[in-house]
């Protein structure tokens, strides 16, 4: 199953998400009460992939973020004569909020083909730069053990307690050598 | 209501440190042209059949 046999929609208040299920409370929630929310204060853009029904097989929530790295000259030589204010780094970056694929189509690797689309989508005609994809994946084993294998890697130690954890992937990564 | 979706935290120290190394070592792990192209042609094959 591959996901161009699917619809690619952005989220309205006609589509009909009540129903999905990906097993997650959390995901469900999201995409039923709290999605079109966040869309229509600009806050998160929500993607759907629909099938000839109708029914939301898969979704994903994208918004603006940027990494921003505080000690950036420490370990890249920079001059002393660079002003502060570039001793710090922002790279602009696309936050994946959220993720979620119905339980009748897990199994079908939906969610690391939205991965590939993501980061192929993100680098190709791009209107602004975007470094990274960042998510703050749930911090269960199974929900890392997913970023990972699809190149994400942790930001920090710091929220190995918390609920969510900070992973990265470096965009560069999808510019062939040489282009 | 699900968890918010928060802007991600500034890293300092040797948070940065290992994030400058990984950067390094990503820059020479790049996609192949072959899957560059099935990648875009997936973009294109999806965005075809659109309504964003």
């Amino acid at each position: 199953m591959s996901l161009q046999d699917f619809k690619f929609t952005r989220l309205s208040q006609k589509n009909e998400t009540k129903d999905f299920d990906c097993g997650d409370n959390d995901l469900n929630d999201f995409i039923r009460n709290d999605a079109w929310n966040y869309q229509s204060e600009l806050l998160a853009v929500t993607y759907l992939f629909e099938d000839a029904q109708g029914k939301v097989i898969a979704f994903f929530s994208v918004s603006n973020d940027s990494l921003k790295d505080a000690d950036y000259e420490k370990w890249n030589n920079l001059s002393r004569k660079v002003s502060n204010r570039k001793r710090r780094r922002d790279y602009p970056a696309v936050k994946i909020g959220r993720i979620g694929v119905s339980l009748d189509n897990k199994g079908n690797k939906l969610g690391s083909q939205i991965m590939f689309f993501i980061k192929n989508w993100f680098t190709s005609e791009n209107k602004t730069g975007c470094r990274f994809v960042l998510v703050d994946a749930y911090n269960k084993p199974d929900v890392i053990s997913f970023y990972q294998k699809n190149d994400f890697i942790l930001l920090t130690e710091k929220d190995s307690a918390k609920k969510t954890r900070a992973m990265y992937f470096d965009l560069m990564q999808m510019i062939p050598a040489g282009n | 209501m699900a968890l918010p979706i928060s802007p991600t935290p500034v890293i300092r120290g040797n948070d940065s440190k290992k994030f400058n190394a990984q950067l390094k070592k990503s820059a020479k792990k790049r996609i192949s042209k072959k899957d560059r192209q099935r990648g875009i042609e997936l973009v294109n094959a999806i965005l075809s059949k659109a309504t964003i």
